[in-house]
């Protein structure tokens, strides 16, 4: 590599090497985005909730919630319900997310108080808004 | 090969790139703070934002052949420059995303490289900006002479950094949900009276408050140029509204009333940007002769 001279100016080595990692950064984003953008289809949100592990603490129990979207566009305003217990013993909760952007995922969680007898635990996406 | 115009030691170049570091924050910091921007990140097609992508490397390219720091560079130079740019403005935002919390490993790749693009745009203006116009002055580049200053003050290159200080001034405010807000709580009258102010303000900036800068980069040497040069700078505010607007998703669905009421109270602060925003960015007034 030819040396930078006042007289005869080139870029340092710093400078290649920033211009490199620049291109490299700059041309995997476009890439990504070329795709991301040819890949894409037209279609809804599909939202699906998933129940975690409960962990009891204290006469409580808390229930961690993953939301997931698989379809084509973001969901707002996502409400999850969740429920457990059967017949009147039957508790709910729930919660909203604001955004689960598409092929993405958000967490959250529920708290019940500590019940006898088997969960019957149900978890379920209500509703959605598409902005 | 490329010729380049000028020699810098590792040690000056990394003051350059601290200047642009910090220029780069500087501008982008409220962006990069909002919540609307992370949103846009995710919302918007990536088409829409690969799109975004290439304006913004477009208008590197017309800062830093009009106003930036090497204005005598050679081409090659000005396309190497703001590659270095986008480079450092997608570093600087994947930075500040992740100590913010708003990217993680746990989120989804299209997620996180949509945040880290859209953030990163303004960040690579900033750097721009930050890298020729922070600097002492005496730092060995000869900026413009003859023809080529001649050149920077002529009508197009105005133009384009019209364009480019009002892009940086609309994209920090576009995002943001008051924008509409304004708008459809806004009567005719109050929006015209708005398109008005923008247009005075305008004005005092380019021809009566001895701006710095004005006396280089201001035509006003007929009371037509005068007049050109204050409708046209409101006119890009306008269009530099409308892209950004568009950009951010805001115009999507809403009827023509509502975009038209949207554009012209974002073109308000663009008209700052066009405006004050533009001598700005070309640094201190030289005290040469009007030029245009």
């Amino acid at each position: 590599m030819r040396k930078s001279t006042p007289e005869n100016p080139t870029k340092n080595l710093l400078e290649w090497i920033v211009f490199g990692i620049s291109t490299a950064l700059v041309l995997t984003a476009l890439s990504f985005l070329i795709m991301a953008t040819a890949r894409l289809e037209d279609g809804p949100a599909e939202m699906r909730a998933e129940a975690g592990k409960p962990v009891a603490k204290d006469g409580w129990l808390r229930i961690p919630v993953t939301v997931r979207n698989h379809g084509h566009r973001v969901a707002a305003n996502v409400e999850v319900r969740v429920c457990i217990g059967t017949g009147e013993a039957k508790q709910k909760a729930g919660f909203t997310v604001d955004f689960v952007p598409r092929g993405g995922s958000r967490t959250g969680a529920v708290s019940f108080k500590e019940m006898e007898g088997p969960l019957a635990l149900e978890c379920e996406v209500l509703g959605y808004e598409e902005p | 090969m490329i010729r380049f115009s000028h020699h810098r030691s590792t040690a000056e170049s990394l003051q350059e790139y601290g200047r642009g570091i910090a220029g780069g924050l500087m501008f982008s910091i409220p962006l990069l703070y909002t919540m609307e921007v992370w949103w846009a990140g995710f919302m918007l097609h990536p088409g829409r934002i690969l799109i975004y992508a290439i304006a913004t490397f477009a208008l590197l390219l017309l800062y830093n052949r009009f106003a930036g720091l090497r204005r005598d560079a050679t081409l090659a130079e000005v396309v190497i420059d703001s590659v270095e740019e986008m480079g450092i403005g997608l570093v600087l935002s994947a930075l500040i995303l992740w100590l913010t919390g708003r990217i993680g490993w746990e989120m989804d790749g299209r997620e996180v490289l949509g945040k880290i693009v859209v953030e990163a745009m303004t960040v690579a203006i900033g750097v721009s900006v930050g890298t020729s116009q922070l600097g002492t002055g005496d730092d060995g580049d000869e900026g413009l002479s003859g023809e080529e200053e001649e050149d920077a003050s002529a009508y197009f290159p105005q133009l384009s950094l019209a364009l480019c200080g009002a892009v940086l001034f609309a994209a920090n405010v576009a995002p943001t949900d008051e924008i509409s807000v304004i708008a459809v709580e806004s009567t005719p009258g109050k929006l015209l009276l708005i398109s008005l102010f923008s247009i005075l303000l305008g004005s005092l900036i380019l021809q009566f408050s001895g701006f710095r800068g004005a006396g280089r980069y201001v035509a006003r040497d007929t009371a037509l140029l005068a007049v050109r040069g204050i409708v046209t700078t409101y006119a890009v505010a306008l269009v530099a509204s409308v892209g950004s607007l568009w950009f951010f998703g805001k115009l999507d669905g809403e009827p023509f009333s509502q975009c038209l009421a949207q554009t012209i109270v974002l073109a308000l602060p663009a008209v700052l940007g066009a405006s004050a925003g533009r001598l700005l960015l070309q640094g201190t007034d030289h005290s040469k002769s009007e030029t245009s």
